[in-house]
């Protein structure tokens, strides 16, 4: 089988090898719950971030190192989600769980339909066509200035935890021990490698009797779930949302993060997420030199290691 | 009357735009996220030029330097990335929208993020059909069919276009009678950057580049691919015509259409795509053929 040939993780459920990396991931992040004893606030801040991210880039791989569909503009999902909830929360005051669900259903409705638009087209024509759907929202935002915030985004809502870094800490810790493990189990069964065969040869999937359309309109489901998952976290953590969060560079971000851990490897989305996010604090002080870094990782990998870190740790390791 | 001499003035630059990534999408076969980066480093070579030596140097020389220096960039970025990279067509869209942040990154390090202003070929307006119309509009709509007519005669009465025609189509058979075809690719891509080039330097003037501008035009030479057939290089014309047009109709006759105007591109990319993959004219299955 081409899948296995090219020597991707295991699929079998749960073989010994498996189950070590689940073991090892949620070790990470419960190892995390020391943290708040012994690291500062500025510290637990950016793990928070960074954790929320995890989840955006893990999201991403799913979608587009799994069943291979490129997209250009994950940050409709992410943004979006921010926007609806940060919009319900602000004029209808209502309470934050209240607000987070409706924006998740927001986002899955609006993956299903990228979905179904997406279907037909491949490649690059679908990387174009999801880099217009996030620019599209951007214009209706602009549209009014009074109640969806225009140029300057909205802020002012509810808080995640009410602002209490602590308790923000420990919720997000929570709930991306929670979505990785479920996006890395769903990557590693049978549905991950339903998606890998679709992006190998979508031909051979269909002669084989799987239905490619319901597997890549579940991707796309799937993905922006996750992606407006963190999203609303984000932007409850910080407050505000606005065009910037639905802008080409939330877009971009997965897409360096996924490359940079190497694509089709949850494990090294996580790590890209974190390298990729701690890069980018230490690059604040220089702005112009940030996307210059950014830029010429993605080109660097992709010119010279393909596989990203996870590639380069395996052929290490042989 | 406004309409439609704004919408056909408007629609033969947004051709002339397009003009050059379709060279590329239909010749060398890849997509080049990074082509609207030539057309800005063109602009913003001319300008930098024009604040050193402006005085003593012809501007004609400044306008061929910064052509040049378009074609130096793609060169580059063609050979070291699209070139190696060209078996797996997403890492070239993400390898090229990378070079496209750098060159963005760079020209807001040297210039700001502001626009920057190009010098005017020509000055004046002349009246058409009753529409005061400036200049060096209709000397853009003169270009984009002058240049329209001279690909036309490279690819139809060449050698180098035969060589050209027969990459595009197979790309094997090409090699096998001892043809070059990574230089026949890096040829295409110099002369799509070049035109690149020439479309900035005369839109320049009427369009203000920015740092930021790439997306914008990246999205018009989409919207225009995706209406004529994405790689049908003629069709470029008549859909710019199309776009151009709805769009100076929707600005007039839509309320804030003038905010929403921009969507209009980006609406048509969706929906062509979605309900004629192949665009209006485009030839069923190309891309079948391609690989």
């Amino acid at each position: 089988m081409i899948v296995a040939s090219r020597g991707f993780a295991g699929h079998a459920p749960m073989d010994s090898r498996s189950s070590r990396i689940y073991a090892m991931t949620a070790a990470f992040f419960l190892l995390q719950t020391t943290l708040p004893l012994l690291a500062d606030e500025w510290t637990l801040q950016i793990i928070i971030f960074t954790n929320v991210f995890v989840i955006f880039a893990a999201s991403y791989d799913l979608l587009a190192g799994y069943a291979g569909l490129i997209s250009f503009g994950h940050s409709l999902f992410f943004g979006g989600a921010g926007y609806v909830s940060g919009l319900l929360s602000l004029h209808l005051g209502w309470p934050l769980l209240a607000c987070l669900i409706p924006a998740w259903i927001t986002a899955l409705i609006a993956a299903l339909g990228v979905g179904y638009i997406s279907l037909r087209l491949k490649g690059p024509y679908l990387a174009v066509v999801t880099l217009v759907f996030p620019l599209v929202l951007a214009n209706i935002v602009h549209l009014s200035p009074q109640y969806l915030g225009g140029d300057d985004g909205i802020a002012g809502f509810d808080l995640l935890a009410n602002g209490s870094l602590r308790i923000q800490f420990y919720i997000v810790l929570f709930v991306t021990l929670v979505a990785t493990l479920a996006v890395l189990r769903l990557a590693r069964s049978d549905f991950g490698l339903i998606l890998q065969t679709v992006r190998e040869d979508e031909m051979g999937a269909e002669s084989i009797g799987i239905n490619t359309t319901k597997y890549k309109v579940l991707a796309f489901v799937i993905s922006g779930g996750f992606a407006a998952l963190a999203g609303t976290l984000f932007t409850h953590i910080i407050g505000s949302v606005g065009p910037t969060t639905i802008s080409l560079h939330y877009s971009i971000l997965p897409v360096i993060m996924m490359v940079f851990g190497g694509a089709s490897s949850i494990i090294g989305s996580v790590i890209g997420a974190y390298v990729i996010t701690f890069l980018d604090l230490y690059l604040q002080a220089l702005p112009y030199v940030r996307v210059l870094i950014y830029a010429t990782i993605i080109i660097t990998v992709l010119r010279f290691f393909p596989s990203g870190l996870m590639g380069l740790l395996k052929k290490i390791r042989r | 009357m406004n309409v439609i001499v704004n919408g056909v003035l408007l629609g033969l630059g947004y051709c002339l735009i397009a003009i050059g990534m379709s060279f590329i999408l239909g010749v060398a076969k890849v997509f080049d996220l990074a082509y609207a980066s030539y057309y800005l480093i063109a602009a913003y070579i001319v300008v930098m030029l024009v604040h050193i030596a402006g005085s003593y140097v012809s501007i004609w020389l400044i306008f061929l330097i910064g052509i040049f220096a378009a074609v130096a960039v793609a060169l580059v970025t063609h050979y070291f990335l699209v070139l190696p990279l060209r078996k797996q067509p997403t890492s070239v869209l993400v390898s090229t929208i990378a070079v496209a942040m750098v060159v963005q990154e760079i020209l807001i390090f040297q210039e700001g993020a502001t626009p920057v202003y190009l010098p005017g070929f020509i000055k004046g307006a002349t009246p058409i059909l009753g529409v005061w119309v400036v200049n060096t509009k209709l000397l853009v709509a003169a270009v984009t069919v002058t240049m329209m007519a001279l690909i036309w005669l490279l690819l139809t009465k060449t050698r180098l276009g035969l060589a050209i025609r027969a990459t595009a189509e197979q790309p094997e058979a090409m090699q096998l009678v001892g043809g070059n075809i990574r230089r026949i690719w890096l040829v295409s891509a110099s002369l799509a950057a070049g035109l690149g080039g020439v479309a900035s330097l005369l839109l320049g003037s009427i369009y203000p580049p920015h740092p930021y501008l790439w997306l914008d035009l990246l999205l018009i030479a989409f919207a225009v691919m995706a209406l004529g057939g994405m790689g049908n290089i003629w069709a470029c014309l008549p859909a710019g015509l199309i776009l151009g047009i709805s769009e100076a109709a929707f600005a007039v006759y839509v309320p804030s259409g003038g905010i929403l105007k921009r969507s209009v591109g980006m609406i048509i990319i969706v929906l062509v795509l979605v309900i004629r993959p192949n665009g209006l004219f485009g030839v069923k299955g190309w891309e079948e053929q391609s690989t």
